[in-house]
Formats: C-alpha cells, sequence, structure tokens
C-alpha cells in the first residue's frame, strides 16, 4: 500500500526520505490536474461549467464571458497563521483563473454562477443569435 | 463535525452521483499538513465532495481517505468534458504512534477536509516547575 509518512522533525529519523515522499506526491497531483478539474455538460439551451476550485474566498469570485469563452477568477480565503510548522504545502495558495470555450456564444446576460462545496458552477444559455432556426420556404 | 473511532468507517448509504465508483479514475488529492504541539492537521482538496462522498477510516496505523466528487448537472445533458466527475480522490497517511486515533476529528467546507490528529497527552511537551 502506498501512503504517506508523517514523520515530524524530531518524531522519526526519515526525513529526508519524507522529502521525496511529498516532492512525488506533488508532481502527480499537479500531472493529474485535479487542482483545476472541470466538468462541461450542455443541451440546446445552456452548458454547465463545473470548475474544481477548493476553499476559495467568495467574494473574490469573478466570471467573465466574452463570445464563447468563459473565464473564471479567484483567490484562496484567507488562512490562518497557526504556531508551529507546515510539513507539506501541495494545495494551491495563489490565485485560480481558468478559461474554457464552449461550442456556442454565451448570452452573458443571463449567465448565472452558484458556488457550493468547493465546486463553482456557471450555467451559461446558448446566445438566441446561434441558436438554430428552420427557415420556412416562401410559396413560389 | 462528525468523529472517527478506530477500526470504524464513516461512510453513506449511497453515493450521490450516477456514475459507479468503482469505474472512476483515482487521483492523489493535494494535501498540507501541519504540526504544532498540540498536534497534526491534515488539509485535503475534496472540491464537490460533502460528507456524505467521504470516506475516511483508520486501520492498523494508516488513516485512509476516499472522496467521491458528485455531480453538478441534472440529467438530459450531454457530457463534453469530464475532469472531476469521473475521478474519486484517494490518499493514505501511516499515523505516528503519538496520534490519538479515537480523538480524530473530521471537518469539510467549500471543498476542503480538514482532519485534525491531537497527540496523546503523555505525548505533548510539558514545562516542569522547579521549586
Amino acid at each position: 500500500m502506498l501512503f504517506d509518512i508523517l514523520s515530524p522533525r524530531g518524531w522519526a529519523p526519515f526525513t529526508d526520505m519524507d522529502r521525496l515522499l511529498a516532492e512525488f506526491g506533488n508532481t502527480l497531483a499537479q500531472s493529474q490536474g485535479i487542482h483545476s478539474a472541470v466538468d462541461v455538460v450542455a443541451n440546446d439551451d445552456e452548458a454547465i461549467v463545473a470548475f474544481a476550485a477548493p476553499g476559495l474566498n467568495r467574494d473574490s469570485i469573478e466570471v467573465t464571458v466574452l463570445g464563447d469563452t468563459l473565464t473564471v477568477r479567484g483567490t484562496p480565503a484567507p488562512e490562518e497563521q497557526p504556531a508551529g510548522e507546515w510539513l507539506r504545502r501541495e494545495r494551491r495558495r495563489e490565485g485560480f483563473q481558468r478559461s474554457v470555450r464552449l461550442p456556442f456564444a454565451v448570452d452573458e446576460q443571463r449567465t448565472r454562477a452558484s458556488y457550493r462545496d468547493g465546486l463553482l458552477a456557471v450555467h451559461a444559455p446558448r446566445a438566441e443569435a446561434t441558436k438554430p432556426r428552420r427557415i420556412d420556404i416562401a410559396a413560389a | 463535525m462528525f468523529g472517527l473511532s478506530k477500526r470504524t468507517t464513516d461512510t453513506q448509504s449511497s453515493p450521490a452521483t450516477t456514475a459507479d465508483a468503482t469505474q472512476r479514475r483515482e487521483v492523489q488529492p493535494p494535501v498540507d499538513i501541519h504540526h504544532d504541539e498540540d498536534g497534526l492537521t491534515i488539509l485535503v482538496d475534496v472540491p464537490g465532495c460533502t460528507r456524505e462522498d467521504l470516506i475516511i477510516s483508520v486501520d492498523d496505523g494508516v488513516l485512509s481517505l476516499r472522496a467521491t466528487p458528485r455531480a453538478v448537472a441534472p440529467g438530459g445533458y450531454q457530457t463534453l468534458h469530464q475532469g472531476l466527475v469521473g475521478t474519486v480522490a484517494v490518499r493514505s497517511f501511516a499515523l505516528p504512534d503519538v496520534v490519538e486515533v479515537d480523538r480524530i476529528k473530521a471537518t469539510v467546507k467549500e471543498g476542503v477536509l480538514r482532519l485534525s490528529l491531537p497527540k496523546r497527552s503523555e505525548a505533548k511537551p510539558r514545562r516542569i516547575d522547579v521549586n
């Protein structure tokens, strides 16, 4: 079983091994992109884009629409500065920004976003002008 | 807040997703680990998870976490990209002997899991007064 070894200084002699494991864990987390995972679903009327964005300061979240591109930004909630020491720091501490290009232009006036359980969900309605329309053939 | 006890699993009756949890891709969530004289604190990113989506257990000195994010999309939508819903976050930690397993606490807020692992009182530094 692969597991992390919790070895604060003074508790165990394997600090070098611990550091190596930490670095490996870092690389793995980044390569798998869990920091910025995104789910996109759509129907004829709208797309829903869910950005993984844990621990954001709700007031910092910005959603912008430009044509068919959604951009979200936010910064992490301010963290406490506890006494003691950090043994490992893998979680994102800098700002978050992500853009997603959708298969249609978005009506920015009706775009809505919610933030819950560390998930930023954006409902992006398709712009009316881009919806397919049936053209009647005029009688000769 | 919910507590943990040794060899028990805080779990849920059914994951709130339609995807079969066993078919999900396992990913390693990023963690921060903090240490002070009272014990260890572990922060884990578990976006899209509420307490019902987390399975945390301690067995034989190893704390294991399994977090299954739930989908926000209602039915009737076509999936264009799946980055989070198709995953399950899995991570394990070997606990030092000084951790008092019966007093481990877990809370989750805005997709961040906080595990508090207190030290046994006899393992804490103590000041000895000189008479």
